[in-house]
């Protein structure tokens, strides 16, 4: 083929090609709607009708095939699987092998093969097997599947009871689905019925239900003939394991059950879930005589128990999903209240979720400290009783949960005496997660308790008649006790049991939460620490302003109250001698300094408390007039300049331009410029180099490297990021012959960082102060 | 002993060391003393460090220039070596253990009174800013550290020189 006739043949629509082949015969049949069951009408054929016109399925095939035909298809539905329906014969008499099954619309085929099946056992056996398959596939709830395959059973084997019993998780059971077969033939009662009926646990022990996981299969064909002794030859006395035996027999005393039901043959059959745990047992009684099921059918019976296991796993598979998709959605609010527990709205969503788990309430508990209070929904009890029921989780329960339906069975009597004051609110059912580690708090779902009736099949609290033991393991279990009597009996102190998808849906919840608690936690540590080192900062500033206010403040106080003495022990009547007026005005200079310093620190203080704010209006300005301006303001204009105090150069500045606030960038070059005054090398004369670094073609946005470097005294360098803290001042050797460095670089980095830029200092030996900024070039024209 | 004036010293007025790295702090303390009639000697160093050099100086080369101080005079805020950190230092030295030292601080908050207290300060004095009051504190302080209590030995083992009107 080539490509072109490939590609054609991909598009071919081969799935509708109009005709059929010829060695068969195809009928597409519709139901009626005109009343009548089994009315079906031949809506296309590949052979003609025998009488032209007519649309019925006689025109095709014989009465009673038809009859087979229009029966399966109204059994069978919109079935899509093939139903095999045996040999089918045409009106010419011509036998066929008949197939039927339907469209995704709902047509259906009917499809006649040559060579019809030899009529075999196996025949009718695949046929109910085929058709048992898929009835219990095809069923939507739990109970329905035990429905179908009750059917299939009686339908494949004849026993006049077929039930399908579920063992709870206490191991008592329940009959969920039954079939009585209504004709029993002359002489015979129908059976009575044991649908709904509750078993209790010792009726089915232990090393029975362990019977039942190793040999599926249990076939007493005849209750009402003796068993035959096994006769050892080899003259050992050891008992042989009979366990996976057909031939097993059955204990007397089962024996006599079955005949006071009036049983005469039972078969069970176990129905086990994919993880190998007992679920249930299809349990058949036959009352009319013996019953022998063959091993193929016994074979075709554990087909059907294996069908319904896997169906009943599908189904509770996909309602865990169902729950905890549906609790995913009720989450997000639910979550958002964990992280703020105050979000307005949140009370529906606690009570979705408490609804989508059938809890009564819900308690998310957090440790003491935790990161949020105490959440509550639905009708829980008061915060205290929660408290106090969390501490006995905390006490009592070593692993991550408890999941109870009965909860005062658990707790110690104090405790149970308080939850109990809580009346209706009282939870019987508790399903608790640890949030987290342990300490961490609990997660709780609370159920009220559920008194409700259970009919039981006889009383279960009678216990056998002396001398005869509980049902041995050997012995068909589904046989109520001596009485079959139902006996109704309240059940209280308990509630509605948990089931899987109630504890999924909970961890789901637990897991989401507990992410939430470690983030937190991981969050606030950070916090903590950047709180721990801004007080030290604040406190540290705090210090260091006071003190340089408090200093020559107390200066000022002293020397004036010095002056003042000193005016007052001054001679009225004849002038003041030269030296008490000098020593005054020394004093009154000290003063007017003081005064100064004082005013200079509050200006800074000022400063830096504007420093850190926004950049008022970014304009474009070219960096070479601010750094003229700043020097201006420094009194180092350039007439200073001419007269050769000190060398300036701004020839590495060219004509960069950068978008900023110029007033806030003047006072950066003011505080870098005045500082190389400030630390000149007085050995040397003083040299000052500012330039600008950036991309050749700059774009706006580029960022700009600005250097002010000088030859003056210089830092230690291990000081070169300390610099730039507010008041941190400095040992004479890091920054020789200062006052310390004040406010003026701590200002310069605030306005540098409020620019989106970084400012850093670096000194080397002999090398003078170099500091480096970044600025970006104007977005603005 | 009559603790209203202290009467002047026999020999050499007694030396305070005072640690303050402020030139402007000197002039007022110095003018202070001087006002007070406090016939002190006092000895200026810039910091904790340069305490404890000059300290070491003199006890390992004693004489005229480097003579054992009476009472060293500590301000807290000092850049470099802060005034803590100089008591603390001074309190782990076996021979500068036993110096008196008295703090001398703008701050009045507790917990810097606390702190200094608890690394061996002496006593702790508040610039306060009222003259008067001012000038009755350093009487009081020459009065009694420098007239009234009797001061451990200087390093080199004799006494430091006892005031002549001091009861013995």
């Amino acid at each position: 083929l080539n490509e072109l006739s490939t590609a054609l043949c991909e598009r071919e629509p081969i799935h509708i090609p109009g005709a059929a082949q010829s060695h068969g015969v195809l009928l597409a049949l519709q139901a009626t709607d005109r009343g009548a069951q089994g009315d079906v009408r031949v809506v296309a054929a590949s052979v003609p009708a025998r009488a032209a016109g007519a649309d019925g399925l006689q025109g095709f095939l014989d009465a009673r095939s038809a009859a087979l035909v229009s029966e399966a298809l109204a059994a069978a539905g919109a079935r899509q699987d093939d139903v095999l329906l045996g040999t089918l014969r045409d009106g010419d008499g011509r036998a066929w092998s008949g197939v039927l099954h339907a469209d995704a619309r709902g047509t259906s085929l009917l499809e006649l093969e040559p060579d019809p099946p030899r009529d075999s056992a196996a025949w009718p056996l695949l046929a109910g097997l085929n058709r048992g398959l898929a009835d219990i596939q095809r069923q939507d709830g739990i109970t329905k599947a035990c429905e179908a395959t009750a059917r299939a059973f009686s339908a494949l084997t004849g026993f006049d009871r077929v039930m399908v019993y579920r063992f709870h998780p206490d191991w008592t059971g329940a009959v969920e689905a039954e079939i009585v077969l209504s004709s029993q033939g002359e002489g015979h009662e129908p059976a009575d019925s044991y649908l709904g009926l509750m078993f209790p646990a010792s009726d089915i022990p232990a090393q029975a239900r362990a019977l039942y996981v190793a040999n599926g299969v249990r076939l007493i064909p005849d209750a009402a003939v003796a068993p035959l002794p096994l006769t050892r030859f080899d003259g050992d006395d050891a008992p042989i394991d009979l366990t996976r035996a057909v031939l097993r027999a059955v204990a007397p005393v089962h024996l006599r059950y079955l005949a006071n039901m009036g049983v005469r043959a039972s078969m069970s059959v176990a129905v086990t879930t994919p993880r190998g745990a007992l679920w249930g047992l299809v349990a058949c009684h036959h009352l009319r005589g013996p019953l022998q099921v063959g091993p193929d059918l016994r074979q075709a019976a554990e087909m059907l128990a294996r069908a319904l296991s896997w169906r009943i796993s599908e189904l509770d598979e996909s309602r865990t999903r169902r729950q905890v998709a549906r609790m995913r959605e009720h989450a997000a609010p639910l979550l958002a209240v964990v992280s703020d527990p105050l979000a307005p709205g949140s009370q529906p969503a606690l009570d979705a979720f408490c609804a989508e788990c059938k809890a009564d309430a819900l308690a998310l508990l957090p440790a003491a400290h935790g990161a949020f209070g105490p959440v509550r929904a639905g009708m829980a009890p008061g915060n205290a009783d929660l408290a106090a029921l969390a501490a006995w989780l905390d006490r009592s329960q070593p692993g991550d949960r408890l999941v109870t339906d009965r909860l005062f069975a658990l707790l110690d009597t104090p405790l149970a005496a308080r939850l109990g004051k809580a009346g209706d609110l009282a939870p019987a059912g508790l399903l608790a997660l640890r949030l987290a580690g342990p300490q961490s708090g609990w997660l709780l779902l609370l159920r009220r308790e559920w008194r409700h009736v259970v009919t039981w099949a006889g009383d279960p609290r009678k216990q056998p008649e002396p001398g005869r033991p509980a049902m041995a393991g050997s012995v068909l279990p589904l046989s109520p006790r001596a009485s079959f009597a139902a006996w109704t009996e309240e059940i209280a102190g308990r509630s509605a049991a948990w089931s899987e998808a109630d504890i999924a849906t909970a961890v789901a919840l637990r897991d989401a939460v507990a992410e939430i608690l470690v983030r937190r936690s991981a969050e606030i540590e950070r916090n903590n620490a950047e709180l721990r080192r801004r007080n030290e900062e604040t406190r540290f500033f705090a210090d260091a302003a006071a003190h340089d206010l408090k200093e020559p403040l107390w200066q000022i106080q002293v020397l004036s109250g010095l002056v003042k003495e000193q005016i007052e022990d001054l001679p009225r009547d004849v002038p003041p001698a030269p030296e008490a007026v000098s020593d005054l005005l020394e004093m009154m200079g000290s003063v007017v300094g003081s005064s100064a310093r004082m005013r200079a620190t509050i200006d800074d203080l000022t400063q830096l408390a504007v420093a850190g704010r926004d950049p008022e209006r970014t304009v474009r300005v070219r960096l070479r007039d601010i750094v003229e301006e700043a020097l201006d303001d420094l009194g180092r204009g350039p007439r200073a300049r001419a007269a050769n105090e000190a060398l300036i150069s701004l020839d590495g500045m060219g004509e960069a331009c950068v978008g900023c606030d110029p007033l806030q960038i003047r006072r950066v070059f003011q505080n870098l410029l005045s500082n190389a005054f400030k630390y000149r090398d007085p050995q040397r004369r003083l040299a000052i180099r500012i330039s600008v670094d950036g991309p050749a073609e700059p774009r706006p946005g580029d960022r700009l490297r600005i250097f002010v470097a000088d030859n003056g005294l210089g830092f230690d360098p291990r000081y070169s990021t300390r610099l730039f803290e507010p008041f941190r001042r400095f040992p004479a050797e890091a920054a020789a012959g200062t006052e310390g460095l004040g406010l003026g670089l701590a200002i310069c980095q605030r306005i540098v960082l409020a620019h989106g830029g970084t400012i850093e200092a670096s000194s080397g030996d002999g090398e003078g102060a170099r500091f480096c900024f970044t600025l970006a070039e104007p977005t603005v024209p | 002993m009559s603790d209203a004036t202290p009467s002047p010293p026999s020999g050499s007025p007694p030396l305070i060391l005072v640690a303050e790295d402020d030139h402007h702090h000197r002039f007022v303390l110095r003018r202070v003393f001087a006002a007070v009639g406090m016939e002190a000697e006092l000895r200026f160093v810039s910091n904790g460090r340069e305490l404890l050099g000059t300290l070491e100086r003199c006890r390992s080369e004693p004489s005229d220039a480097n003579p054992w101080p009476h009472l060293v005079l500590l301000d807290l805020h000092m850049p470099g070596m802060g005034g803590i950190e100089t008591l603390e230092a001074m309190r782990a030295d076996r021979t500068l253990r036993v110096l008196p030292v008295i703090v001398f601080s703008s701050s009045d908050h507790p917990h810097h009174i606390d702190q200094a207290y608890a690394s061996g300060a002496n006593a702790y004095l508040v610039k306060v800013g009222d003259f008067r009051e001012l000038v009755r504190h350093l009487r009081g302080l020459s009065a009694f550290w420098l007239h009234a209590a009797r001061l451990p030995r200087v390093p080199g083992g004799a006494h430091p020189r006892v005031p002549d009107n001091a009861s013995p």
